[in-house]
């Protein structure tokens, strides 16, 4: 109906019939010729009928060996006041824009649902160097179209930015179609391609965008910036896939991006959109069990992994004892996991990085959202400063999650407690001018539980920093950030008035870094520094209370510099064959003030082993670890939609986790490399296939690795970790190697979307060092506490209408090792049956299988709404399967009894309320 | 309207999601034996020496066959002291007398077994401090009962590490003095005025490691350490109670021993549970390095002790009910031919002291009658073996 009303309008403004299609014209006009003999020529030689409104005549170029067609009327009238509309058989010629906008959006779907190209409605529209071309259907005109010489290659440039925040969009796919070129936006948004003159349409896709084109007619080396229309329908983010950039053409192997919008609607414990249990459902994550937000990437342990939010590193990534991630999604806007190809700017960890960026507020407009779930509430707001130039955006959320607690097994010890959580983050954007836009960031977490009245633990993350981008020249852009990062825990103690303390540590990071990207020819050199300056309070141990004996005990601070200069160089050597190539050199300078013990070298350090006591002053260097890091990935295009990756990586780690529980807990303290502690060293080879069904509707890869880690920490017999002021006498060196294949299917488009995976992997463990005496399982390799072989993962979603969708989550894997008593024995002076142990992790639990289903219901997506709600409502352990966290044995009234614990053994109902304004 | 949905699907949800069930998969069993020695040298004692071998996790209760007779042990000393043999008295245990010891020399044991021979790290007798009090607590009306040790070690030569283990004795007594008693094999009545089941006494030893260490203290003293605690309900407090703790010095090697044995029997069900690893304690097999041994043997000079008793007034009891509604049979008429012995047999017995009134012709006819743990303290787990010391006058 709408159609057809504009549709009358339409003819009612051609007042004008030409008479010209009666003039016989048969061979194409020279040069420059009168309008209307190039309309009659057309006219004559194509089936169309002209309608044209023109005021007076006027003189248009054509070139030569045109023949007649809708492009020879809209090249020919490129840079006019007039546009070319076609409609069926009808072409008009018209003067002014009123009717283009409106008619546009409905002519271009008709055209999507056709999957033609059909040059509905032609017009060129010429476009400033400032400015952005920001539809789909003009065409713009760049460069001089009357130029005599038309150069036949054409160097284009640009940036491409959201439409909504303003701010550039990276990694940005601009792709024409024939003859094939691509190029790919920078962390600035900027890009550069080489393209022939003429009328060329570029293709735009991406992670923050609908996918879409820019049409232009190309006269000269020109500058051309896009701005890319924020998607309006809300239900178009129904789509749950990880989006990648296109895995056939980029580089890097093992990465995995995720754009929080599109993960919203995973079904989830609770409700909650959780990054790190979205984390946990990528092939090759795994995690002990479902209390733990800790994840062992590709068979590497949970504090081999750095997780960076906005460059400040995340030491305790968990709310409420591991059931959520800290880091409220809302404050998001991507998630980027290097598990394979770790880019040359970052180091520090041995297996992976979780690169998670903060989300920009609208600059334009108020907007913001608000969730309401069983477990925690959270507020998102975003605000304009100054419009198109300055933003805040803040978001909290917090909990009211006493409850859950009682739902704990008695035995579990945490049913009489009470919890309490928050989070808050805030960003905020400021474009300084065209070059220069500066961000600063923060995060703060808290939480805090209480077993009971006398037991109280607390934690706290903080994290500030501040980045600026510069854009030095068309092929120099620079990154500088500098930053403070926070955690400490403090637990207390006060069941014992004359025992009662407060057990407290704290770390301390603050950093400066700096990244550039040079773009030169065929190469794209990164390069850059970090430098971290560490502090840390391994452990204060203080009385609590007037009458507490307890003796102040506050083990000295440790210091520490780690400084990383790298360069990496990604070279297209050919359009199939790029390769990236980068080194770091990475530096730790163990700092005074600081006591500490040399060791007999022959023996394994214990406080018997000592042969010297030493001492650093303040400042002073007391042990320094050097070393290169190397990374390498090369890509090779086989076909057109399938492509081979092989990649080696070297790591070093200068930080270790203490803990000797298999996830994380809240006495995890961080301790640093010293004359005593070697770092951790891992390398990783991996290669992989991957392939693009055409138009992109299945997307699969395959990957195969193989990795090896040296000087992990595991624990002696009876390991004292907390207040221990020589950790290195209750620590063995282990080394450990894991291989896997990863096979990965992907739909990202259509009704039904979503991604399945199957990992087989293995990793294992060896306490090789000869000067052990008793090696764990008499130093031979044991499986991790994480070696699930199997592993199957399906995320899919199906959209019934816009408004109404439905997520499912599957998740199998064998059963994770656990270490079973050897056998029983009899203490008479108990008059108790006892257990020992013997080979660490001989035995399985049972498999874990799990099902979530969700289901999504949009009530309105009105555009002239005030808001937008959504409510997702559904089950978390369908099947209500009492999946084993731990199996474990208890000497109880004189026998022995085994036992199984489930955390989540019963379907868990949720329902989450989401309000957008 | 939606926070209608959110509280009641709240409701839904307070199911249980968490669960905790038994699991006893078939294991792989070890054929590995592994010996297990329980004892400790402490002078001018007696001291037992418990040796037994390690069995399959499948069985449920201890076999015979664990229990090691055939074995040699001796004390030996660092002063080339090596006493007799010590006397095996069956059930894996060894008896040995120990005389003075020296407070210069190590001590330790030797066993010859199979071939093989063991050995204790020789360590020096520790010296054990006083208790300086054993204390309770009820912080909540009717709630649970809390008991503390309290003791210091001025010398400055003490150890920091401490272990103690306990034994409980109370008394209880039935609902109803009972007076008569009916004896089934002649279907006859007897009176016993001395109420031979209303008082009895039980006993109990602690089943748990119970260690402390000073060592994060300034000094070197405990105040009300925490050893155990008891629901104030139990029958431990409804007429007299006594417990007497012992302490006895342990060295820090001992205590690390202690506790990990203790967080592998008795603390594996948390969240964030240290992985088990193998324990063995002070003893090797110096034949044959690689055989494993569990125990930790100890020298100590002298232990120390101390007992309290709680009597029930000191104490906020809740109110106990017991299923001792008496049963009135016969309203003093001649009860039908074999129905004392169908009372009996159905668990009843006589609840009377005084049953003169009923007595028709001299036969004593019982009306009042209970169930048998009504009447009998010792179906309540009591026995009539009165400690020494107990204070009350009555049996």
């Amino acid at each position: 109906m709408k159609r057809f009303a504009i549709l009358c309008n339409f003819i009612l403004l051609c007042s004008f019939y030409s008479g010209l299609n009666a003039q016989q014209i048969q061979s194409a006009p020279k040069d420059s010729i009168p309008i209307e003999t190039l309309l009659s020529f057309v006219e004559t030689n194509t089936p169309y009928r002209i309608y044209a409104d023109i005021d007076s005549s006027f003189m248009v170029v054509i070139r030569d060996n045109d023949v007649p067609s809708v492009l020879l009327l809209q090249n020919a009238l490129a840079g006019s006041p007039y546009h070319v509309s076609l409609y069926h058989n009808n072409l008009f010629i018209l003067k002014g824009e009123a009717l283009k906008t409106r008619l546009s959006p409905l002519l271009t779907n008709r055209a999507q649902t056709q999957g033609t190209m059909v040059e509905n409605q032609i017009q060129t529209e010429r476009i400033e160097k400032t400015a952005f071309a920001n539809s789909e259907n003009l065409i713009y005109s760049v460069g001089d179209p009357y130029r005599k010489d038309i150069p036949g290659e054409i160097t284009l440039k640009g940036k491409v930015i959201d439409s909504k925040t303003r701010g550039p969009l990276p990694g940005v796919n601009i792709v024409l179609k024939e003859p094939h070129t691509t190029a790919v936006t920078d962390i600035n948004g900027n890009y550069v391609i080489k393209l022939p003159s003429g009328r060329i349409q570029l293709d735009l896709s991406g992670f923050n965008i609908k996918e879409s084109r820019r049409q232009l007619m190309v006269y000269d080396d020109e500058t051309f910036n896009i701005e890319i229309i924020e998607d309006i329908y809300e239900l178009d983010e129904v789509t749950i896939i990880a989006q990648r950039t296109d895995n056939v053409r980029s580089i890097q192997l093992g990465a995995e991006k995720l754009q929080i919008a599109k993960i919203k609607n995973i079904p989830a414990a609770f409700g909650e959109v959780d990054i790190l249990r979205v984390i946990q459902s990528l092939p090759g994550v795994k995690t002990v069990g479902e209390a733990s937000t800790g994840y062992n990437v590709r068979g590497g342990a949970t504090d081999q992994n750095l997780i960076l939010l906005n460059d400040g590193t995340i030491y305790n990534p968990n709310h409420l004892f591991g059931l959520f991630s800290a880091i409220g999604s809302d404050m998001v806007k991507e998630v980027v996991l290097y598990k394979s190809s770790i880019p040359a700017q970052y180091g520090g960890r041995v297996s992976s990085v979780l690169d998670i960026t903060g989300k920009e507020a609208n600059k334009e407009k108020f907007t913001g959202s608000a969730g309401l779930g069983l477990v925690t509430s959270q507020l998102t707001l975003e605000i304009p400063v100054i419009k198109e130039r300055t933003s805040v955006l803040v978001s909290g959320r917090t909990t009211y999650s006493d409850w859950i607690l009682k739902q704990l097994p008695e035995k579990s010890g945490y049913s009489n407690g009470t919890a309490g959580f928050y989070d808050m983050g805030t960003v905020i954007s400021h474009r300084i001018d065209e070059k220069n836009t500066l961000n600063v960031y923060g995060y703060y977490s808290r939480d805090r539980f209480e077993f009971s009245a006398n037991q109280q633990y607390a934690y706290n993350n903080l994290n500030a920093s501040a980045k600026w981008k510069r854009v030095f020249n068309d092929k120099l852009f620079g990154t500088f950030a500098a930053g403070y990062d926070h955690y400490d825990y403090k637990n207390t103690d006060t069941m014992n008035e004359a025992a009662a303390y407060a057990l407290s540590f704290d770390i301390n990071q603050l950093f400066v870094k700096a990244d550039f990207i040079y773009d030169w020819d065929k190469h794209q050199l990164n390069f850059g520094f970090k430098s971290m300056l560490y502090t840390i309070s391994p452990g204060n141990y203080e009385p609590v209370g007037e009458n507490s004996l307890v003796a102040l005990n506050r083990l000295q601070k440790e210091n520490a510099l780690e400084s990383a200069l790298y360069i990496e160089d990604q070279w297209n050597i050919t359009p199939k064959l790029s390769t990236t190539a980068g080194i770091r050199f990475s530096m730790f300078n163990a700092l005074g003030p600081r006591d500490y013990y040399r060791y007999n070298p022959d023996m394994l350090p214990y406080e018997s082993t000592i042969i010297d006591s030493l001492h650093a002053n303040a400042g002073q260097v007391s042990k320094t670890y050097i070393g290169p890091e190397f990374r390498l990935s090369a890509r090779y295009i086989l076909a057109d939609n399938l492509s081979a990756k092989a990649g080696f990586n070297t790591m070093r780690q200068y930080i270790h986790k203490l803990s000797n529980t298999v996830i994380m807990s809240p006495t995890d303290t961080w301790k640093l490399s010293d004359a005593n502690i070697r770092p951790q060293k891992g390398w990783q080879a991996a290669t992989g296939l991957y392939y693009n069904a055409p138009k992109k509707v299945w997307l699969a890869s395959v990957e195969v690795y193989y990795k090896e880690m040296n000087d992990y920490l595991d624990y002696r017999s009876g390991a004292r970790i907390l207040m221990n002021p020589h950790i290195e006498t209750d620590v063995i060196n282990t080394e450990g190697y894991a291989y896997g294949v990863e096979l990965s299917l992907k739909k990202e488009v259509g009704k039904l979307n979503g991604w399945a995976s199957y990992t087989y992997s293995r990793t294992f463990l060896r306490q090789s060092d000869k000067l052990i005496t008793r090696p764990v399982n008499n130093g031979d390799w044991y499986p991790t506490d994480y070696d699930k072989p199997h592993d199957f993962k399906l995320t899919g979603n199906y959209k019934f209408t816009q408004r109404y969708s439905c997520s499912v989550n599957i998740d199998y894997s064998t059963g994770r090792p656990a270490t079973i008593p050897a056998g029983k024995y009899y203490n008479p002076t108990l008059n108790a049956i006892q257990v020992f142990y013997s080979d660490r992790n001989a035995h399985r639990i049972p498999d874990y299988f799990r099902t979530d289903l969700s289901f999504n219901i949009e009530p309105s997506h009105k555009l002239t709404l005030l808001t937008h709600s959504s409510i997702s409502f559904g089950v978390y352990n369908l099947t209500g399967r009492q999946n084993v966290y731990s199996i474990y044995y208890l000497s109880e009234n004189g026998k022995i009894q085994g036992y199984k614990l489930s955390v989540f053994g019963t379907p868990i109902p949720f329902v989450t309320y989401n309000i957008k304004f | 309207m939606n926070a209608k949905i959110v509280s009641s699907l709240l409701i839904l949800t307070l199911l249980a999601t968490a669960c905790v069930s038994e699991y006893n998969p078939v294991l792989p069993s070890d054929d590995k034996k592994i010996l297990f020695v329980d004892g400790s040298i402490i002078e001018n004692t007696d001291v037992l020496f418990r040796i037994s071998q390690s069995f399959s996790l499948n069985e449920d209760t201890v076999p015979e066959e664990s229990f090691v007779n055939n074995a040699s042990l001796t004390i030996i000393g660092s002063n080339g002291y090596k006493s007799p043999a010590a006397i095996n008295e069956g059930k894996g245990t060894y008896r040995i007398p120990t005389g003075a010891l020296d407070d210069d020399v190590e001590y330790g044991i030797q066993i010859e077994y199979d071939g093989d021979t063991y050995q204790s790290a020789l360590s020096k007798p520790l010296h054990t401090p006083e208790i300086d009090s054993i204390s309770w607590t009820q912080p909540d009306s009717i709630g649970t009962v809390f008991f503390h040790v309290s003791t210091h070690d001025n010398t400055g030569a003490g150890t920091r590490f401490f272990m103690w283990n306990y034994t409980e004795d109370w008394e209880i007594k039935s609902v109803y003095p009972t007076a008569i008693f009916y004896r089934a094999e002649a279907d006859t009545f007897y009176v016993d005025w001395s109420l031979p089941y209303y008082y009895c006494w039980r006993k109990n030893e602690s089943g748990t490691f119970l260690i402390g260490s000073t060592e994060s203290l300034r000094e070197n003293k405990l105040v009300n350490k925490q050893l155990y605690e008891q629901g104030s309900e139990d029958d431990r407090f409804s007429e007299l109670y006594s417990v007497i703790v012992t302490q006895r010095a342990i060295s820090k090697d001992a205590y690390e021993y202690y506790q990990s044995i203790k967080k592998q029997n008795e603390d594996m069900d948390g969240l964030f549970t240290p992985q088990p690893s193998e324990i063995t304690g002070n003893i090797t097999c110096i034949t044959e390095p690689s055989k494993k041994v569990i125990g930790y043997v100890e020298t100590v000079k002298n232990r120390s002790q101390k007992r309290i008793f709680v009597y029930p007034e000191q104490l906020r009891r809740p109110v106990v009910y017991s299923d001792c509604d008496p049963l009135f049979l016969t309203n003093g008429k001649l009860p039908e031919p074999g129905q004392y012995a169908y009372f009996y047999k159905m668990g009843w017995r006589p609840a009377e002291i005084d049953s003169e009134s009923y007595a028709y012709h001299g036969i004593i006819i019982p009306s009042e009658w209970a169930l048998s743990h009504c009447t009998d303290c010792r179906d309540n787990g009591g026995t009539k073996n009165k400690p020494d010391f107990w204070p009350n006058w009555h049996w």
